[in-house]
């Protein structure tokens, strides 16, 4: 029987040309004009986006190699072993890797200007904006990077330092993931030290390691504009489905209804489901025509229905909430009020117009509160390549808002205490 | 009986709106229950419908209490609202079968239900029209079809025919009558047109200010004035002065005044002509006619509360 109710609110959308306007050509018109518009804002393949990095070394790579070059011939090995892992050292020196394969790569070297300063500079730096990020390379980290690696020993030592700047949270985070790949083929080598492999190999796996730090694809205006107006406007359906029901409440249907002996807790339920079906199909429909015209295209196509599918829940949370507001309050006031007022604040805060969570680490956290911001990053971590353990934090999320939601709107659905 | 009322109350915070109202139905009738707008009618017909909980007494349907068991007794009421309680935006027949879906009714049965229903009400050639692109009229039409798609034992109907052109009234009228006649459909019928109450009912209450005031057959509500006449007097312009004298004439029962027509309840010896001439000299009230009327339900109930039923 829900399908009926799914039926009917989906017959009266088709019917209702202002609707369908606003729930699936607006969205469509404001990707183009604002993917295109603000092409050069959003970064996509020639980034006008640079971060400046500080790299500062306490230590000093020769003395350390010298020292284990030492420490090796004391140690109860065979002569040629000795020699080999040797020679294997001068090619794998960690903070040239660090600094010349890692950093200067040809593309991070378009967005990341890596600057070495002196340890007398570090405080002074500290106090500025100028920089994204400081690496701090600690005393005799190369040395605990080669026992580490070649003798096994456990050496907490054997790891860099990162200052990030609040302030810029995005370069911060990409220095902060290349140095996350760093330290994690510094810790292969241990492994690789100890199976008696040639060290010379591990240079070539180092470097390699940038190739996976620059999957996170870049997202292009269109991408961005694609999910921004989507997770902007599936928020519509939960006013439009609402002042539907307040309709039905008004003109008696809902009564009508009820003397079918359809429960009223099954019609609110109904209402539910019907706005996550409809949520779901504007989101398929409006992601279909962008893979078409505007080649936004979905790798991952289940995490893809995955997120969309609970932020749909989501939407039905807020439907089911504005029903029972309306029901209580006896007019369809609560959702204008969300349909003027608080979608576009939360669009505004999710990102759907500019990334301004990129402006600061609190608009990112407050963007992300709001389900449209939740689903809206989720979908571009999915873009950009992210794994699904970088985004189901999104998805649990979103089933949380809804699960609350749809709690308050039973909570304030009017009960049976007039009605027999 | 099919259906007893007994002493039905219903109070909301401080307002009485229902008070001991008794009514029974016999299966085959048509009962009207007329009074003005805010008489309670709306109310006493929710409460029947069980869609609102009495604060007092209930109402059996075959025996059954409706507030004991109102799921069975639904299946059995067909309910047509005051309202317009369709969907605009999908066509007769969607609507059709919607509320025939979620009644229970499936495949065959509801396809021949639904051409039935739409033969019933005249709708049988605009089924795939939009009910908003239909005149007031039709919407009420499909409104009664609504309430007529499962078959009950008894129609409730709250003022069908708010609101219509003349024509589609009749036809309204005519359509009850006619499910009255030809399928022994049980009536409940109510309305402030005391016309149509009289022209379709078998008995009548009149209810005002939440309780009913009077009951009967169309005749014997009228026999409440086989002692007095209605006199309905036209005048060019209407003075106070007029008016006055009237009222202070303590013969005369009730006097009613709108525009430049005054209605009075006078004892049948009344010198009716004489006096109210008299007045009109007096007061220099220009008379255009005087004429005694054979009594309607709109002066029983002028009797009985002393005001008008579309005051």
């Amino acid at each position: 029987m829900i399908g009926q109710f799914i039926k009917k609110d989906l017959l009266m959308l088709i019917r209702n040309r202002n609707e369908l306007l606003i729930l699936l050509l607006m969205p469509l018109v404001l990707i183009s004009i604002l993917g295109f518009a603000l092409g050069g804002f959003i970064s996509g393949g020639n980034s006008t986006f640079h971060a400046k990095v500080a790299i500062v070394d306490y230590g000093n790579e020769q003395r350390d190699m010298e020292i284990f070059k030492e420490q090796l011939q004391s140690l109860p090995l065979a002569s040629e072993a000795k020699n080999e892992i040797a020679e294997g050292l001068e090619n794998f020196r960690p903070i040239r890797i660090l600094i010349d394969e890692m950093f200067g790569s040809e593309e991070l070297k378009q967005i990341i200007q890596l600057e070495q300063v002196s340890p007398e500079q570090v405080d002074r730096i500290k106090k500025e904006d100028e920089y994204s990020a400081i690496i701090e390379i600690p005393e005799k980290f190369t040395y605990h990077v080669f026992t580490s690696a070649f003798l096994g020993e456990k050496n907490e030592k054997a790891k860099l330092l990162l200052y990030k700047n609040e302030g810029r949270q995005i370069s911060s985070q990409i220095v902060e993931e290349v140095l996350e790949q760093f330290q994690r083929q510094l810790s292969n080598v241990t492994v690789i030290g100890k199976s008696g492999i040639d060290p010379e190999a591990v240079v070539e796996t180092v470097s390699g390691s940038i190739e996976t730090v620059l999957k996170r694809k870049p997202i292009n205006s269109i991408a961005y504009y694609t999910v921004g107006m989507n997770v902007f406007f599936i928020m519509f359906v939960a006013s439009t489905i609402s002042s539907f029901a307040y309709r039905e409440k008004r003109l008696q249907v809902f009564n009508r209804i009820l003397l079918t002996n359809v429960s009223r807790w099954f019609y609110f339920f109904g209402i539910v489901f019907s706005t996550i079906f409809i949520a779901l199909l504007q989101q398929i429909i409006l992601y279909g025509i962008s893979t078409i015209v505007f080649q936004v295209r979905w790798e991952n196509v289940l995490a893809f229905l995955v997120i969309n599918m609970t932020l749909s829940f989501a939407i039905g949370g807020f439907s089911a909430l504005l029903t029972s507001m309306n029901f209580r309050l006896d007019s369809e006031n609560a959702s204008n009020v969300f349909n003027s007022i608080i979608v576009t604040l939360f669009a505004l805060l999710g990102g759907s117009f500019l990334p301004i969570s990129s402006f600061s680490p609190m608009l990112n956290l407050i963007g992300n509160l709001t389900p449209n911001g939740a689903g809206m990053t989720a979908l571009l971590k999915l873009l950009q390549g992210y794994e699904w353990g970088d985004i189901y934090i999104y998805v649990v999320y979103l089933l949380v808002i809804g699960f609350v939601l749809l709690a308050v709107a039973v909570m304030l659905f009017p009960k049976r205490r007039a009605e027999i | 009986m099919l259906l007893d009322v007994v002493n039905l109350s219903k109070r909301f915070k401080h307002v009485q709106a229902v008070k001991e109202v008794n009514m029974h139905i016999q299966q085959g009738e048509i009962i009207g229950l007329l009074g003005p707008n805010g008489a309670g009618k709306s109310t006493t017909i929710s409460m029947i419908s069980t869609l609102l909980k009495p604060t007092g007494g209930d109402v059996y349907f075959n025996g059954k209490s409706i507030i004991k068991d109102p799921k069975s007794i639904r299946r059995k009421l067909g309910v047509v609202p005051q309202e317009i309680a369709l969907y605009l935006d999908l066509t007769a027949e969607e609507n059709l079968q919607f509320f025939g879906k979620i009644n229970g009714i499936k495949g065959k049965k509801l396809k021949s239900r639904i051409e039935e229903v739409l033969e019933w009400i005249g709708l049988a050639e605009r089924r795939k029209d939009v009910v908003k692109k239909f005149s007031g009229g039709m919407k009420r039409r499909l409104n009664i079809g609504v309430a007529l798609l499962h078959e009950p034992e008894i129609i409730i109907m709250d003022e069908p025919t708010v609101g219509i052109d003349p024509q589609s009234r009749n036809y309204i009228l005519e359509t009850v009558r006619r499910l009255n006649q030809q399928k022994g459909m049980t009536v409940l019928y109510t309305s402030h047109y005391m016309e149509e109450v009289e022209y379709l009912c078998d008995r009548i209450y009149i209810m005002d200010q939440g309780e009913v005031i009077a009951s009967g057959t169309n005749e014997e509500l009228k026999d409440i004035l086989s002692s007095e006449q209605t006199i309905t007097i036209q005048v060019e312009r209407l003075h106070k002065s007029f008016i006055d004298a009237l009222i202070a004439d303590s013969a005369l029962k009730k006097v009613d005044n709108r525009d430049k027509t005054v209605t009075v309840i006078a004892p049948k010896k009344y010198p009716f002509f004489k006096k109210i001439t008299g007045y009109a000299e007096q007061t220099e009230t220009s008379l255009v006619s005087v004429e005694v009327k054979a009594p309607t339900l709109e002066d029983v109930f002028l009797h009985l509360t002393g005001r008008a039923l579309r005051d």
